[in-house]
């Protein structure tokens, strides 16, 4: 019987009626009642991006190259609305600082807050104009789709594998060389002789050569270093020599250089443990980037986009 | 108090990270000794050198976190950054309508280091547990990390080895990045992974820390001050990955002297952190680099002086925008024209915009060899020489591009010319800039501590893009024949000091001071053709009677060999020098006067970039209608067709007695 008596109160019909249409309001999509504005490229859209093309590429660009600067441009105006419907502008410390100070330096003498002063940034549609403050939010929204980005330990293995060689310790060479300067003459001749003497077995006959910056012993470089110091060709020839026996001269941007290979320590497999980190992080970014560019689709989807004159560029 | 579930979990997540933390914190290797002997302080890596060996790479690149970058398209991320300085292909702007880039680029050779530095006035950090209105200020989290500075920014920044995921409903493994997120993640999606952490994990990600050394990376960025377009910009660069939270920017920072006051309290040696600042393009500073007057327009003091010589022991002398080692004017008739390399037309940003309105012609005080004589007046006055810089080269490129200082295959450093050999006509640049250099840096292995080591004491020398290796050492006693000496670094090291080094007092009055120069030309490689030596000269800069004097004395090769390029072509004809090796007495010491040497090595000529590209492009400038408008800059005859590449050692000093 209370209930009953409950069911006829008026303030129950307004709590119930109140309750039905929140809940309603929560169900239904954001922009049922106010879909967002189209967003549109105008004439002076597409003059804007072939001049600033023009900058860029130093000639008439074409109609493809304008489209697909367009249709970025499309994306970010996508994620800057998105930004600016979550207030971004407001609490986004960069953004905030670059309104206030347009603000400060537009109105001199306002005797205005930072807090009146933004509401007027908004009102004047600021965020959207100012480059610093629509870069800003728009890499912020592109930070936010990446947000719930995950890494597992099965993921950053397989990245490993994927990238050996990014991972991983090179092979090292340890080598002694007689060197032959471009410089003096009959270098190949000279050359020919010394090697006759050291694979005779006179050690001595490598004081012969001549003085290198570099110096005549080389410890533990990979063949990279040795590219990096002496040239690809001496690389190789140091990756082909036999260990402790003079090598067929070989010619250099410097000279011709005799190797005496005398230790190779092995490349080594990539250790995970050691390496976590690093993968974690390399592995991060790439993640992110991707989840942004996924993204963009289902936003892409809430925006209707008017143009002029664009060939073919649907959202 | 109300109960908070995930709070507790937080701090039991969080005393766990801590734990983790100080394990992974003990094994950073030992700071290696600085001074000016070679080989101190202990190894890591497996070539190390104790005699020190040449590394290669780039201190100033700009991602698409630095706005100019950005509005011309860069998408270049630090993470790409760095894997393209390894040697990894990069795609590049301009995209098409899917967003996948047209165009792609890759270094010939792998760098050795490199740092991304970007615009720290677009970073913006949400202060979210320094800043006492912040909502979580009170936040465990905060009062952790503000309780255990070092140790909280492992935890939060970095992932220690063997680091435990939270574990997520899916099964899968959150990795925690930004822990201080509030209820529901809410602050940490208010604050977002922000460029400096996004630069901090990528620097972290590629910087190996094994014994394989392969390659360094340093976290840094640009304080951007360019007071009406004159150029003061300079690159912050940190020793470790322990770095403010907060990049200090132009915007609290707005003189040079503030940033290192700022810097010095905010990047503490006993926490780990150390800096240099690394200015650069003096020559669009409009008088304003070097001028010796602090921000209050009173002339330097001796704290000033000292200020800026502890902070930036080396300046950018080659990159894109241009040379800053000299001007092809000098006073008491002599002339330098090697200084007529790469000169930049105009004196500030501006350049030829406003129809020039706002610049003017370039000035020889804001060129490195005269900063380096009013240096030495400054020490006279003073007793410390404020401009006291070693050399580097840079590409300063908004591609993201580190490194890509090679005059052909060159895609611009910011904006989207097409490469001709893509199919696509047009220069890929405006004429008066250039791919950039590159920075080399003695040192016994390829670590920050090595490096930064070999920074603060100057062993550096910069290029004009190439790869030649250059020894220069000064000393009293530095044998005459060093050149002939099979380990002749052993002796320089010995007998003297190397480049970026101070001479120690004349031992005698009649004493003359030797300095040894010896150089190998860029090996090159296959994908990468490289030319012969020409010649080495030294340049010498003194203060006769309060009056800046200089020489340029050629000690090795010749001038004359009559090497040149064949314009149809850029085939190199004539023959260049391997190697060159001297050593060179100054009879014209006088040990009253300061002074300063440095060698200069000058390659054989070869096309510049613009006429390798228009070459390529078969452009014929004696029909100028005939020439399409994107290679109109072909038949510009106020830039050279070839150029001589060279390298800069860093100075050497003498100060006399007092």
């Amino acid at each position: 019987m209370k209930v009953k008596s409950l069911f006829r109160m008026p303030l129950v019909h307004f709590l119930v009626i109140g309750t039905v249409l929140y809940a309603g309001q929560r169900l239904l999509p954001e922009d049922y009642f106010s879909p967002p504005e189209p967003i549109v490229i105008s004439a002076a859209d597409v003059q804007l991006a072939r001049r600033q093309l023009r900058t860029e590429i130093l000639r008439e660009p074409t109609q493809a190259e304008i489209d697909a600067t367009l249709r970025r441009r499309v994306d970010e105006e996508i994620l800057l609305r998105e930004a600016l419907k979550l207030g971004l502008e407001n609490t986004d410390k960069v953004a905030r600082q670059r309104l206030i100070k347009n603000m400060r330096f537009a109105f001199p003498e306002s005797k205005e807050d930072d807090e009146s002063l933004l509401r007027t940034a908004q009102r004047l549609g600021m965020a959207e104009r100012d480059s610093v403050v629509r870069l800003r939010l728009v890499q912020t929204m592109e930070k936010r789709l990446a947000s719930s980005v995950t890494l597992t330990d099965a993921e950053m293995r397989d990245y490993l594998e994927k990238h050996p060689e990014r991972y991983g310790a090179a092979a090292r060479y340890s080598f002694k060389q007689v060197f032959l300067s471009a410089d003096v003459p009959a270098s190949d001749a000279r050359a020919m002789s010394v090697l006759a003497a050291l694979r005779a077995g006179d050690a001595s006959a490598a004081a012969k050569g001549d003085v290198f910056l570099l110096g005549s012993e080389f410890k533990g470089l990979s063949l990279d270093d040795i590219s990096k110091l002496l040239g690809d060709t001496l690389a190789q020839a140091v990756r082909d020599a036999t260990v402790e026996k003079w090598s067929a001269p070989v010619k250099s941007a410097y000279g011709v250089h005799l190797i005496l290979l005398e230790k190779i320590a092995p490349a080594e497999g990539a250790d995970f443990a050691k390496l976590r980190s690093r993968l974690a992080y390399a592995l991060l970014a790439e993640k992110e980037q991707r989840a942004v560019r996924e993204a963009l689709p289902a936003l892409r989807a809430r925006y209707r986009v008017e143009s002029v004159s664009m060939n073919g560029v649907a959202p | 108090m109300t109960f908070r579930f995930s709070s507790v979990v937080k701090i039991s997540a969080l005393s766990l990270l801590l734990v983790l933390g100080s394990c992974s914190r003990s094994n950073s290797p030992d700071v290696a000794q600085g001074g000016d002997g070679a080989g101190s302080g202990s190894q890591r890596c497996r070539n190390a050198n104790v005699d020190r060996q040449p590394f290669f790479g780039d201190l100033h690149v700009h991602t698409k976190y630095s706005l100019d970058a950005n509005t011309q398209d860069t998408r270049t991320a630090p993470h790409d950054s760095y894997r393209f300085a390894q040697g990894e292909r990069l795609g590049v702007q301009p995209f098409d309508a899917e967003g996948n880039p047209t165009r792609f680029t890759q270094l010939a050779r792998p760098l050795d280091f490199a740092a991304v530095t970007d615009h720290s006035e677009f970073f913006g950090e949400t202060q979210i547990c320094t800043d006492p209105a912040e909502p979580s200020y009170n936040a465990p989290e905060c009062i952790f990390y503000r309780q255990n500075p070092e140790q909280a920014f492992l935890v939060f920044n970095l992932l220690g080895p063997g680091l435990v995921g939270l574990p997520t409903l899916d099964g899968g493994e959150a990795i925690p990045r930004l822990p201080y997120c509030g209820l529901g993640g809410q602050t940490c999606l208010t604050a977002a992974k922000t460029p400096w952490i996004e630069m901090q994990q990528a620097a972290e990600a590629f910087y190996d820390r094994s014994d394989d050394c392969r390659f360094t990376t340093f976290v840094g960025y640009e304080w951007t001050n360019a007071p009406l377009s004159n150029n003061l910009h300079r690159n912050v660069l940190f020793a470790s990955e322990v770095v403010p939270e907060l990049p200090i920017s132009y915007y609290e920072t707005p003189e040079p002297e503030l940033l290192w006051a700022a810097l010095g309290a905010a990047c503490k040696s006993e926490q780990g952190c150390n800096y240099l600042t690394i200015p650069h393009n003096s020559n669009v500073s409009a008088g304003l680099m070097f001028q010796t007057k602090d921000r209050h327009g009173n002339d330097y003091t001796a704290e000033y002086a000292q200020a800026r010589q502890l902070n930036e022991p080396i300046a950018e002398i080659m990159q894109h925008k241009g040379q800053s080692e000299c001007l092809n004017t000098v006073g008491a008739g002599v002339t330098d024209e090697l200084c007529g390399f790469e000169i930049l037309p105009y004196n500030n940003l501006t350049g030829d915009r406003f129809g020039g309105l706002n610049t003017g012609p370039p000035k020889e005080m804001d060129f490195l060899r005269d900063a380096l004589k009013v240096g030495l007046q400054q020490e006279e006055k003073l007793g410390v020489n404020p401009f006291k810089f070693g050399f580097i080269g840079s590409s300063d490129t908004h591609l993201g591009t580190p490194g890509n200082a090679n005059e052909s295959n060159y895609p611009g450093h910011a904006g989207a010319g097409q490469n001709p050999r893509n199919g696509v006509p047009g220069l890929t640049d405006v004429i008066e800039n250039n791919p950039g250099g590159l920075a080399v840096l003695w040192a016994e292995e390829n670590t920050r501590e090595s490096l930064f080591a070999a920074m603060r004491r100057r062993e550096a020398y910069g290029t004009s893009g190439t790869r030649p290796i250059v020894r220069f050492f000064g000393g009293w006693d530095l044998p005459a024949d060093q050149c002939g000496k099979s380990n002749f670094a052993k002796q320089g090291y010995a007998h003297g000091v190397p480049m970026g080094g101070d001479l120690s007092a004349a031992p005698s009055a009649n004493a003359k001071p030797r300095f040894s120069v010896s150089a190998l030309r860029d090996p090159g490689n296959t994908k990468e053709k490289t030319r012969p030596l020409q010649r080495i000269q030294i340049i010498k800069g003194w203060i006769e009677n309060g009056e800046k004097r200089e020489k340029v004395i050629e000690v090795a090769g010749n001038p004359n060999n009559g090497a040149t390029v064949d314009l149809a072509t850029c085939e190199p004809q004539g023959g260049g020098f391997a190697s060159l090796c001297t050593t060179w007495e100054d009879s014209e010491f006088n040990p009253a006067q300061s002074s300063f040497y440095y060698a200069r090595v000058v390659e054989n000529p070869s096309c510049r970039w613009t006429t390798r590209q228009c070459v390529a492009a078969q452009i014929d400038c004696s029909n100028p209608d005939a020439v399409p408008e994107e290679y109109q800059a072909c038949c510009n005859a106020d830039y050279p067709k070839t150029i001589q590449e060279r390298a800069w050692t860093s100075p050497i000093w003498y100060k006399p007695a007092s």
